[in-house]
C-alpha cells in the first residue's frame, strides 16, 4: 500500500508543473514514509529514493535560477517590455514556494533517517561530502534553514555512533548559527543543540562547552528596534528564544553529570516560564515539576531560596 | 459512501465546438496554450470537475474523521485517488488526491496495526 502510494506520488511529481502541487505531494510522501515506518524500503531502494529527492531539489533550484535569469533579462530594455511590480511579486512568490518545496523535500530525508537509519550510510555520506558543503556556501536564510533542518535530523535520528568522527563537526556547524540575525535560523540551530543533548549521550560531554555557550548567545540575543516594531518578527524572536531555553532544559534533563548543573539551573529557571512556544512550554513545565518532586533542593536551592 | 465514490469517479468530458464531447484530458492536449514555463498544465473548472473535486474533499473528510471506520472502502478510495494524482485538468484535484493518501495509510494502520506487510 505505502509502496504503491509513494511510487504513484513520485511519478506524479515527475510530471507536475505547479509548485503548490509539488509541495503537497512532497508533504504527502513524507507522511506516507513516516506512517509506514521501518523497512518500507529495501537498502538499495533507500539510495534510489533519496537520489530522486535530490533530483527534485535540483529541479526546484533550476526553476529558481530560471526565474532569477528571467527577472534580470527583463529589467532592462524598452520600458514597455520591462517587468512591472506585479510581475516581480509573482516571481518572488514563485521562488518562495520553491524554497518551501526544498524544505519539504529535505524533511523527507529526515524521515528516511528516522525510519531507515540502518540503510542511510550512503545517503549520509553523500550529504556530508557533496550536498551540504554546497548548500553551506550560500548565505541566504532559506538555504541556511535547509542545511540546519538536515543537520538537526542527523543529530536527532542518526546520532554520534552512526556519524562517527564527523559528529563533532556537525554539532559545531549547528552551534555556529545561534548568533544568526534571522530568528528562524537561531530557532533551528538551538533545536539541533537540544537534540544533541537529548540523543548525544556520552558524546555531549566533549561538546558541552560549545553547545552551552551557543545557547547563551541565542538566549541573550538582543531584540533590535525593527524586530520590536513588527508583531510577526517579535513573535519569531520569542519563539527562537523559547526554543533556546527549552534546549537548555534538555541539557539539564538528559545530560546529568555532563554539564555544570549548579550554575545552569538558576540561569535556566530565570528564563522560565516560556511564553510563546506553548508545546515546548508544556515540556519544560512538566520537567520542572518532576525535578522539584524528585529533588527539590537541586532546583529550588539548599534553603529553597529560588522558591519565589 | 457509494454515492460519493461514484461522484468522485466521475469522468469529466468537454467538447470543442463542432465536435463531440471527449475525455477532458484529451481535449486539453489538443488545445494546450503556450506559456513561459513551457509545458505548464492547464487549470480549468467545469461543473463536472467541481462536482468531482467536492466529492474528493468529502472522501478526505470521511477518511480523516472515521479513521478505521473507512477500512472496507480503502481499496476503492485508493483506486480513485491514485488515478487522480496526475489529473491534468485541475490542480485542486491533483492536490487533494495526493494529500489524501497518507490518511488512507493511517486508516489501514489503525485497522490492522500488526499487518505490516499490508501497510507496506
Amino acid at each position: 500500500m505505502a509502496k504503491s502510494y509513494s511510487n504513484n506520488i513520485i511519478q506524479a511529481m515527475e510530471s507536475e508543473t505547479e509548485t503548490d502541487c509539488l509541495i503537497q505531494q512532497a508533504q504527502a510522501l513524507k507522511e506516507i514514509v513516516e506512517e509506514a515506518g521501518e523497512n518500507l524500503l529495501q537498502p538499495d531502494s533507500v539510495d534510489q529514493f533519496s537520489d530522486k529527492i535530490f533530483e527534485f531539489i535540483k529541479q526546484s533550484e533550476n526553476r529558481i535560477q530560471e526565474n532569477t535569469k528571467y527577472e534580470k533579462e527583463n529589467m532592462t530594455g524598452e520600458e514597455e517590455d520591462q517587468l512591472d511590480e506585479e510581475d516581480l511579486l509573482v516571481l518572488k512568490e514563485e521562488n518562495k514556494n520553491e524554497q518551501q518545496l526544498q524544505l519539504d523535500l529535505g524533511e523527507i530525508i529526515g524521515v528516511l533517517f528516522k525510519t531507515h537509519k540502518a540503510h542511510c550510510q550512503n545517503l549520509a555520506q553523500k550529504l556530508i561530502n557533496t550536498v551540504l558543503p554546497e548548500v553551506a556556501k550560500h548565505e541566504s536564510k532559506q538555504k541556511q534553514k535547509f542545511l540546519l533542518f538536515i543537520l538537526d535530523d542527523m543529530v536527532e535520528f542518526l546520532g554520534p555512533a552512526f556519524l562517527g568522527p564527523v559528529y563533532p563537526k556537525i554539532v559545531e556547524q549547528i552551534c555556529s548559527y545561534t548568533s544568526s540575525k534571522f530568528a528562524a535560523i537561531r530557532q533551528a540551530s538551538v533545536y539541533g543543540i537540544g537534540m544533541v543533548a537529548q540523543h548525544g549521550g556520552d558524546a555531549f560531554a566533549a561538546l558541552s562547552d560549545g553547545c552551552l555557550l551557543s545557547l547563551k548567545t541565542a538566549i541573550e540575543f538582543p531584540m533590535d528596534g525593527s524586530v520590536k516594531e513588527k508583531k510577526s518578527k517579535a513573535s519569531q524572536y520569542h519563539h527562537a528564544r523559547d526554543n533556546a531555553v527549552a534546549a537548555l532544559g534538555k541539557v539539564l534533563q538528559f545530560q546529568h553529570g555532563r554539564a555544570d548543573h549548579t550554575a545552569l539551573i538558576p540561569f535556566w529557571l530565570n528564563q522560565l516560564p516560556l511564553t510563546h512556544d506553548m508545546d515546548e512550554a508544556k515540556i519544560q513545565n512538566k520537567f520542572v515539576a518532576e525535578a522539584v518532586l524528585r529533588n527539590p533542593t537541586a532546583i529550588l536551592g539548599d534553603k529553597y531560596e529560588r522558591l519565589e | 459512501m457509494p454515492n460519493i465514490l461514484s461522484m468522485a469517479s466521475l469522468k469529466p468530458s468537454m467538447g470543442i465546438e463542432g465536435g463531440a464531447d471527449a475525455n477532458i484530458e484529451d481535449v486539453l492536449n489538443e488545445v494546450k496554450p503556450e506559456t513561459k514555463g513551457g509545458d505548464k498544465k492547464a487549470n480549468i473548472m467545469t461543473d463536472e470537475i467541481e462536482e468531482k473535486d467536492t466529492a474528493i474533499q468529502m472522501l478526505i473528510v470521511f477518511v480523516e474523521e472515521l479513521g478505521m471506520g473507512c477500512v472496507n472502502y480503502i481499496e476503492e478510495i485508493s483506486q480513485i485517488l491514485l488515478g487522480l494524482t496526475e489529473f491534468s485538468a485541475s490542480e485542486n484535484i491533483r492536490n487533494s488526491a495526493a494529500g489524501a493518501l497518507p490518511g488512507l495509510v493511517k486508516c489501514a494502520k489503525l485497522a490492522h496495526p500488526d499487518n505490516i506487510a499490508a501497510i507496506h
